[in-house]
């Protein structure tokens, strides 16, 4: 089985990954910020990370960035809006394997995520 | 259609955990796809990546997809090796979108959404009122501003099931603010605190739509757009501002450019060889700065700029690179200079923030108990006590003890410990303190909601929010104002049509304005609705039996007017007949009174009604009057006074062996208090009454010398001996008088 990691600060926003994963057979973990979901990806090994940007304590660059450091080879999906244009480039430079913009229903979730993960 | 689908992929792909494999299957299960591997070099899930790691491929797909539609699907690689040609086929318009369909939102994601709403928006108010007290904190602006991208993505992606009115106007409030702060942030330049009261008025509507939202009403809330318009361009009048007083921002062109480019030359010189792309950076690099310093007119840099740009690609890198280095130099220490200035220029504003928020008794500054406070002003009051003694003390040592070096030398220093005193004291005063904004930040919300019910258009208007006062005082006038709001919009302003036939403009206007005036604090509240009629008040007054006609025939306008802040003039089912004020004045006044403070009214017929509440600037000081008693001079606080009245002592009756007088046609009870305080009293013929707010007693003193303001002590246990004495307080000569509260 496959394992995803959501990582949110929004309560709504975790919940509709993990409703949209586990319909698609993932087990998913939550962390409410980069803080959280760099400890969670220490102790195990996910298929895929979905990760907000704007987050308190640690945004999700910052994580993004932590995270690549020690693993380069798990797909990291990040939630941008379209106001976020330019976090797009600097996700894509710190090693995002794509983005999904916000608002999106968790058929568009399916998608891409299947486009990155198999 | 047909498309050939170049893959040139390298090293950056394959760092972003990219398997290209996927987008080629991805691409097959379009159509008929004809897929060429030229190199296949990927990366081992355990590997790391490499320049050796390549991925290249031609696929040629023959599909009925548009164009966009393949474009979205490669959308991740796109802009990294990926190149698209249409080799067959009209490039078709974007296909139109099918309509979609309105969607069941899942029910535990609707259920999330809004225990999460309601969260926010109670977060948000939370950090809108410590803001409020510190609106330049970028800290807290970036918690408001998360506050709002939460809730707007969250929204966003409700919407996403269809469209829902009220929803869009919280995606819209959302999105807008959000902007708004994200600058604020970005830039540092903080928000004003009218932006923030903005802001506050903003979650209010967010509320009001939000339970519109729950109960599946609609909330009409164009009003908003005006909210967003003054938040937003007052964000860029800030700016311009600050732009004018720090840096031409052509300047901080070239800083924010040099700060750039110096790191970047400085690494690019350590290689032994520059690859095309680096070559064309310094290229650009130069042209840029050749043109930036040229027109600031930085000569020196001009010139050593083009000198560089001349001698690229023609001298010795490493010369070039000493020349480079020096200019970098030249740059950072331009940098470092500028922005120090920059610095500076930040720090006098970070001060002038300081001060506005100087008395804030919340927020992160620290949060005090006020009974805290209460027992330092006590002890600062005995401490008081003791400096009066000590004083005394030194005419003794000076006088009866012989050692007059003594005594000077205690003087001396006594001067110094006096100021310090003071300073304490008003500092501690300073401490409760508060904006009286804390309390008008509600109103908007009430005149809304109010406006709405009855069904009046009211424009509210709020001035002098930052005028400050006790907070124990804000806190007491709370339901009075209240009070006065309700009653401005109930009777006081007309419905939309009496107005309009009355000529006057459709939209009624409520104004609160606060300011200070020597000692006290004002705070009015003025409609332009339609005034009390004086004859009603009149009427009703004799209705009531509270006067006589003979007696209202004495009265001036104003004087009857007063008559509707009297206990007993008004109960709330006349409120509305008598066009004008009603419910419950006789409350406000007497809150008000308690405080120390005045109620006045003035009002036109169908111009309008100003209520003014005259408030002590803190209970901490009050008003006393001075009055003599024998040889003693005693204090009474002046609130408890409604009135003073001399009569002559022929007219004291005795009534079942209670003293009494007639006054204003009422039985007044006479206290002799220099008999209960053993003092002998020297008046002969005439004697002074003080008289309750309540008209229901009179204290008998021989003279009423003058009020003064002062700060009333607790009676320190020592000198606690007679329970009508209730503090004291100490004169400017430094003797110490005895306050009683005999007429409470």
């Amino acid at each position: 089985m496959k394992r995803a990691l959501a990582v949110d600060d929004s309560a709504t926003m975790r919940n509709l990954v993990k409703m949209a994963l586990e319909s698609e057979g993932f087990t998913v973990d939550t962390a409410e910020n980069g803080q959280e979901a760099l400890q969670l990806a220490k102790k195990n090994t996910y298929d895929i990370v979905i990760s907000d940007i704007n987050m308190p304590v640690m945004d999700g660059l910052q994580f993004l960035k932590e995270f690549r450091e020690m693993n380069k080879r798990t797909p990291v999906l990040m939630l941008t809006t379209e106001t976020e244009a330019r976090k797009k480039e600097e996700a894509k430079r710190l090693g995002a394997t794509g983005w999904i913009v916000k608002p999106f229903k968790p058929e568009d979730l399916v998608k891409v995520v299947k486009r990155v993960v198999r | 259609m047909k498309y050939l689908i170049k893959f040139r992929l390298g090293k950056s792909v394959f760092e972003r955990a990219i398997d290209p494999r996927f987008y080629i299957e991805d691409l097959q299960e379009l159509g008929k796809a004809d897929v060429k591997i030229i190199k296949e070099n990927i990366p081992e899930p355990d590997e790391e990546p490499t320049d050796e790691h390549r991925f290249e491929a031609d696929v040629l797909l023959e599909t009925d997809r548009s164009l966009d539609e393949i474009k979205e699907i490669l959308e991740f690689i796109l802009e990294d090796g990926v190149e698209i040609e249409v080799l067959e086929g009209e490039q078709k318009e974007k296909k139109e979108e099918t309509t979609e369909k309105r969607a069941e939102v899942p029910q535990a994601l609707l259920e999330n959404y809004k225990l999460e709403t309601e969260e926010i928006l109670s977060r948000l108010r939370e950090s809108l009122e410590e803001l409020y007290s510190d609106p330049g904190s970028l800290e807290l602006i970036n918690d408001v501003f998360r506050s709002f991208h939460t809730l707007k993505g969250n929204t966003g992606l409700i919407l996403s099931y269809g469209e829902e009115p009220n929803l869009k106007y919280i995606h819209e409030i959302t999105h807008k603010a959000e902007t708004v702060l994200q600058k604020a942030r970005d830039t540092g330049i903080g928000l004003s605190q009218r932006q923030v009261e903005i802001l506050q008025e903003l979650v209010d509507r967010l509320d009001d739509l939000f339970l519109a939202f729950s109960e599946g009403k609609e909330e009409d809330a164009e009003d908003v757009f005006q909210l967003l318009e003054e938040l937003g361009s007052s964000v860029e009048k800030k700016e311009e501002l600050k732009q004018g007083e720090g840096l031409p921002s052509d300047i901080s062109a070239l800083l924010n450019v040099a700060s750039q480019y110096v790191p970047v030359y400085r690494e690019l010189c350590t290689k032994e060889e520059l690859t095309e792309e680096e070559e064309d950076f310094f290229r650009r690099s130069l042209v840029t700065l050749y043109k930036v310093t040229k027109e600031l007119g930085f000569e020196d840099l001009n010139k050593k700029v083009k000198d560089l740009q001349n001698s690229f690609g023609n001298v010795d890198f490493k010369e070039f690179c000493e020349n480079l280095e020096e200019l970098a130099r030249d740059l950072q220490k331009l940098v470092e200079s500028k922005s120090a200035e920059a610095k500076k220029e930040e720090k006098r504003e970070d001060k002038k923030a300081f001060d506005a928020s100087k008395y804030v008794s919340k927020s992160k500054y620290l949060k005090i108990e006020e009974g805290v406070i209460q027992d330092l002003m006590d002890i600062v009051g005995e401490l008081s006590v003791f400096k009066e003694w000590i004083y005394l003390f030194a005419n003794k040592l000076q006088k009866f003890y012989g050692v007059p070096d003594a005594a000077k030398e205690l003087k001396d220093n006594m001067h110094r410990f006096r100021s310090l005193m003071d300073s304490l004291q008003r500092t501690i005063l300073e401490m409760r303190m508060v904006p009286v904004s804390t309390l008008f930040e509600r109103f908007p919300k009430l005149v809304r909601d109010l406006s709405r019910t009855l069904g009046k258009k009211v424009k509210l208007e709020i001035e002098g929010g930052e005028t400050k006062l006790d907070k124990v005082i804000i806190e007491k006038i709370a339901e009075p104002m209240i009070h006065l709001v309700r009653n401005a919009i109930d009777h006081g302003i007309e419905t939309p049509e009496e107005r309009e036939s009355l000529g006057k403009p459709i939209e009624g206007h409520i104004r609160i304005r606060a300011f200070q005036e020597g000692g006290s604090v004002v705070i009015e509240v003025s409609d332009d609705g339609r005034g009390i009629d004086v004859e009603k008040v009149r009427k009703k007054a004799i209705e009531k039996s509270l006067y006589t006609e003979e007696e209202l025939s004495q009265m001036s306008e104003e004087e009857i007017l007063q008559i509707i802040f009297q206990p007993g003039f008004s109960t709330k089912d006349q409120a509305t007949e008598l066009s004008g004020r009603g419910v419950g004045m006789d409350v406000v006044a007497n809150t008000v009174r308690e405080l120390g403070g005045e109620v006045s009214l003035q009002t036109q017929k169908s111009l309008g009604t100003t209520v003014r509440l005259i408030l002590p600037l803190t209970l901490a000081i009050r008003k006393i009057l001075l009055v003599r008693i024998g040889e003693v001079t005693f204090g009474i606080p002046a609130e408890d006074v409604g009135e003073v009245f001399r009569i002559g002592r022929e007219m004291v009756k005795s009534l079942k062996g209670v003293k009494v007088v007639y006054h204003r046609g009422r039985v007044l009870e006479l206290d002799f208090i220099n008999e209960r305080l053993g003092v002998k009293s020297t008046a002969n013929g005439t004697l002074t009454l003080l008289i309750d707010n309540s008209l229901s007693k009179g204290v008998v003193v021989d003279e009423v010398l003058s009020t003064i303001d002062t700060v009333v002590k607790p009676v320190p246990s020592v000198l606690q001996t007679s329970e009508e004495i209730s503090g004291i307080t100490i004169l400017g000569d430094g003797s110490i008088v005895y306050v009683l509260e005999v007429l409470k």
